[in-house]
């Protein structure tokens, strides 16, 4: 495939492998992948295939053991500084929320302004424009423990989305929610994708959460499945 | 919304624990505060008598290791005092005399000198010779306004107070002064001093002309040792650098208690908030963020801490010198001292927080968040 392709796609992987020295298991193997910008993909398989590892490895906080990553066409090893890429590139919501405790739900939403001194107004104005975006504003006051299970993950959902990421990578967010909540939260993120053409990559095994994506691709033993 | 409301909240979500921490910190400051600032204090005293009244030379009596010893002819301050290079010599018999269970030093000066001159009167006046008076300072004289009475006896002499001095010396704030031969009568030492202290000209104040004269005093009067008021000062309080190095080692030790102390605390708050921390990572974070959080998080309990230290270990400090005889020792608030001190603690927060620091940024971030 050329760079014009691979700058279409949000991500591109060619022979994505993955290899764990601590436990000598092959966690992925020559996944080749194109999500195109905007896309919602369903990433399905069993618990242990190497579901997570691959949002991981797009995410840049693990380094393939072989293989090329690319975000929107640019190879994700050149890149200097995969946290300044994390921050303004990709949003992150997982099955445990990792809220932090005692705090409310708008400081949890802050926490990644902390690098300066005063946390800008513009920003309190962002966070607070995405919970209202997730219905939440009345809460933002409010300490992330006296929230729902379904508030909480739209708690980090809402993180997620402060800085207006293009990609959303989402491990298992309906992991922990009962089915109504699980819904709730497909919708939503269903309508972030819809609205602002954010892509989301979603991992979970979940037959009812598959509904939602455009297009479900299935890991099996580290081995990418089309379905 | 600003960094500091995140990290007070974050470091007093675990109350007991930032509290006994806090503690730990106060008492551990507190006791390196006393240790050092006994030392401190007493070596700023000897200086303070000397420094602040611009003595150049300081001479007793030659092989004489203290000058409460010392006894010279009080007589050769006239004659230093005619050497073109002397602008004011000032002959002074010192006598410890003892008041209950306090040691109080007794200062013969003479009327007209200058150690008269630069006392700053806060009451009454001038002792007059012959007259059986005495001033004293303002220690001495709050604890004698204390006993009810007006007088000191010394060796059988009675002397009435007739004026209370300021002296920025603890030294002279718990002393009495009176005209030199009225001292010398009373402790039968007639004519003699204990030292004389010597004024030089400006244009002689260069450290090599200051030796040459030392050593022109010492050959003019060979039973005398001339020294430079610092070198004077600095043998002076050799004891005390010997102590107060002493006091260093228990401080320095004090505070590497307080900071393992911390570093405990803060080893404990990194592992609580190992996943958070992984998912600060995964939100964009970047280590060296991380590690400036551990600092903060350490110098904002340091601080605290280190502040109710300070504030006890003065308080305290003064408190043990108010239970001893040498009640005029109440430590000054030095600046240079309490920077040592700040600096001390603010490098134990940094200490404190390598550790954790250390842990958080060898963990893997994915292995974190996916753990049980």
């Amino acid at each position: 495939m050329n760079d014009i392709a691979l700058q279409k796609n949000i991500f591109s992987t060619r022979n994505l492998r993955k290899f764990y020295q601590s436990t000598q298991t092959f966690a992925l193997r020559d996944v080749s992948l194109d999500v195109p910008e905007g896309e919602f993909l369903g990433i399905r398989g069993p618990s242990g295939s190497g579901k997570s590892t691959l949002l991981y490895l797009l995410a840049g906080l693990l380094t393939p053991t072989s293989g090329e990553i690319y975000f929107k066409g640019w190879p994700l090893e050149r890149l200097r500084n995969k946290a300044v890429y994390r921050r303004i590139n990709i949003g992150f919501v997982f099955q445990d929320f990792y809220l932090y405790p005692r705090f409310t739900v708008l400081e949890n939403m802050l926490f990644s302004c902390l690098r300066r001194f005063i946390v800008p107004a513009a920003m309190i104005k962002k966070a607070e424009a995405q919970l209202e975006y997730l219905h939440i504003l009345k809460k933002k006051n409010v300490p992330v423990e006296v929230l729902s299970a379904g508030e909480r993950q739209r708690a980090c959902i809402a993180r997620a989305l402060l800085y207006e990421p293009q990609c959303i990578l989402a491990d298992e967010p309906t992991g922990n929610l009962d089915s109504e909540n699980a819904r709730n939260i497909m919708e939503v993120l269903q309508k972030i994708n819809k609205e602002r053409g954010t892509a989301i990559l979603l991992v979970t095994h979940d037959e009812m959460v598959s509904g939602y994506a455009h297009r479900i691709v299935r890991i099996i033993d580290g081995s990418l499945h089309s379905c | 919304m600003n960094i500091l409301h995140f990290f007070i909240k974050d470091v007093f979500r675990k109350k007991t624990r930032a509290f006994l921490t806090i503690c730990g910190i106060s008492v551990g400051v507190c006791v390196c505060i006393l240790m050092l600032g006994i030392g401190e204090s007493i070596k700023n005293s000897f200086k303070d008598v000397y420094g602040k009244r611009q003595i150049d030379i300081v001479v007793q009596e030659k092989d004489q290791l203290s000058i409460l010893l010392s006894k010279l002819d009080a007589g050769i301050a006239t004659e230093i005092k005619k050497l073109p290079s002397v602008v004011d010599v000032s002959a002074a018999l010192l006598y410890i005399h003892k008041i209950k269970a306090s040691a109080v030093p007794v200062f013969g000066w003479e009327p007209d000198s200058f150690l008269f001159d630069d006392t700053e009167l806060l009451q009454g006046r001038r002792p007059i010779v012959d007259k059986k008076e005495a001033i004293v300072g303002e220690a001495l004289g709050r604890s004698l306004k204390k006993d009810n009475t007006n007088q000191i006896k010394i060796k059988g002499v009675t002397f009435n107070v007739v004026g209370v001095f300021k002296s920025t010396s603890p030294f002279e704030q718990y002393a009495a002064a009176l005209p030199l031969s009225d001292l010398q009568a009373a402790i039968h030492e007639a004519g003699k001093a204990s030292f004389i202290n010597v004024r030089l000209k400006p244009e002689y104040r260069i450290e090599t002309m200051m030796e040459n004269i030392t050593r022109e005093l010492e050959i003019k009067f060979p039973f005398i040792a001339a020294m430079r008021a610092d070198a004077f000062i600095a043998e002076k309080t050799q004891f005390i650098v010997v102590g107060e190095q002493f006091s260093f080692l228990v401080g320095l030790i004090t505070i590497i208690a307080v900071a393992l102390g911390l570093a405990n605390t803060m080893v404990a708050s990194a592992f609580e908030k190992r996943k958070f921390l992984a998912i600060l990572l995964a939100l964009g974070w970047q280590k060296i963020e991380i590690a400036a959080l551990f600092v903060f998080e350490a110098l904002i309990v340091a601080i605290i801490g280190g502040a109710i230290g300070i504030f006890l270990g003065f308080k305290g400090t003064g408190y043990i010198f108010g239970l001893t005889s040498i009640q005029a020792f109440v430590p000054a608030l030095n600046v240079v001292f309490v920077l040592k001190i700040v600096g001390m603690i603010l490098g134990s927060a940094v200490v404190a927080a390598i550790l954790p620091i250390w842990m958080t940024l060898n963990s893997d971030p994915v292995e974190t968040i996916r753990s049980e």
